[in-house]
């Protein structure tokens, strides 16, 4: 086996996944290679390090906790599905704690709608009562409430108006 | 003698599944140490990994019914810690993304590992060599909580939580080739990992 095999065989073997064939002839390579010896050493502190990892104790009050939550349960066995439904959509929307960026987001969002909203109907309002297109709706408007023929009336205003400024 | 321990669990177990809440307590006695250091070791907090605990124990109460056979309780309780956690890291990353800040986050599981550092010390180490142990767990404890949360998984139940390739192939549901896969490539990140804040420390 030359080192370039051994170097990738190190960490299967560390994790058990060589078959015997193959665990021997790396074992004889690494007996023989110093460099791919040192790497395998390198690999299995690794392992030994996180196997030295302590566990740690644990804090105190989890019992209580969960006996609690344990009691409440056995004294309201039957939920319905409704209301089970509803405290798993709690937690998803749990998730989305409005944070004050966000609130802060949506308000600035807001304003900017409002204005935008706002500059659009003036804009447009203007333009129709300026040019002889809004003119021309307006008088349409207001005539065909009553007459079938406002239609030719007010163009008949129009071409009048245009003929005026000639 | 540990198919006597078998017994008094199955017991246990059954008494628990008909409202014991007595019985239960003695299951919890026996599990919250494993279930906690893997919680914590997962999300990296001991916050985090104390309401994680609360709530895998809830949930197995309320599932004991639906466990079909006693003597695999070691294997089905790790495999709802497992989902569990995993859900809960994912809501962590999600509301992490949406608002907060990455590095307050780091900065924060980094004075956690800090501070549960300090509970390894023993006084009568020798304060050089007590100093450099040191500095190695913190930056293990760093790679691990850097790696792939796949392989980090693997890799604490394997060694830190010492359960058997053929068992945490029940646990996880993966073939045991995948496990092994998991714990080479997880060990190869960690090495990575490891020598480029070794290196980092070293040039400071």
């Amino acid at each position: 086996m030359n080192c370039r095999r051994a170097l990738k065989k190190i960490n299967p073997y560390l994790s058990d996944a060589l078959n015997a064939e193959e665990t021997r002839k790396l074992q004889s390579h690494l007996s023989s290679c110093r460099r791919c010896n040192g790497e395998f050493e390198y690999l299995k502190n690794i392992n030994n390090m996180i196997s030295n990892i302590d566990l740690e104790e644990e804090p105190e009050g989890m019992w209580d906790a969960i006996r609690n939550e344990i009691m409440i349960e056995q004294k309201h066995p039957k939920r319905s599905s409704l209301s089970d439904a509803l405290a798993n959509l709690n937690i998803y929307f749990a998730s989305f704690t409005f944070s004050k960026h966000v609130a802060a987001a949506f308000g600035v969002l807001a304003f900017i709608l409002l204005l935008a909203g706002g500059f659009l109907y003036w804009n447009q309002t203007r333009s129709l009562s300026t040019s002889d297109g809004g003119e021309y709706m307006e008088e349409y408007m207001a005539a065909s409430m009553n007459d079938p023929l406002s239609d030719r009336i007010a163009l008949n205003f129009i071409i009048a108006k245009a003929e005026e400024q000639k | 003698m540990a198919e006597q321990d078998g017994n008094v669990e199955v017991d246990l177990i059954r008494k628990a599944s008909s409202g014991d809440i007595g019985a239960f307590e003695q299951i919890f006695l026996k599990y919250k140490k494993r279930i906690y250091n893997y919680c914590l070791r997962m999300a990296g907090n001991h916050e985090t990994a104390k309401e994680a605990t609360q709530d895998i124990f809830i949930r197995v109460f309320k599932g004991l019914k639906s466990l079909r056979d006693e003597k695999l309780f070691g294997i089905w309780i790790m495999r709802i810690a497992s989902n569990h956690i995993k859900d809960v890291i994912s809501k962590k990353k999600h509301e992490l993304k949406l608002f907060i800040d990455k590095r307050e986050y780091t900065n924060n599981s980094m004075e956690d590992y800090n501070s549960s550092l300090e509970n390894h010390i023993s006084p009568d180490d020798n304060p050089e060599e007590k100093l450099i142990v040191n500095e190695n767990k913190r930056i293990l404890l760093t790679c691990l909580s850097e790696i792939n949360q796949n392989y980090r998984e693997i890799l604490i139940l394997h060694y830190i939580e010492e359960i058997k390739i053929e068992d945490l192939s029940e646990i996880t549901g993966l073939p045991e080739g995948t496990i092994k896969s998991r714990l080479s490539r997880g060990r190869a990140q960690m090495a990575e990992k490891f020598k480029y804040y070794q290196n980092k420390e070293g040039n400071q």
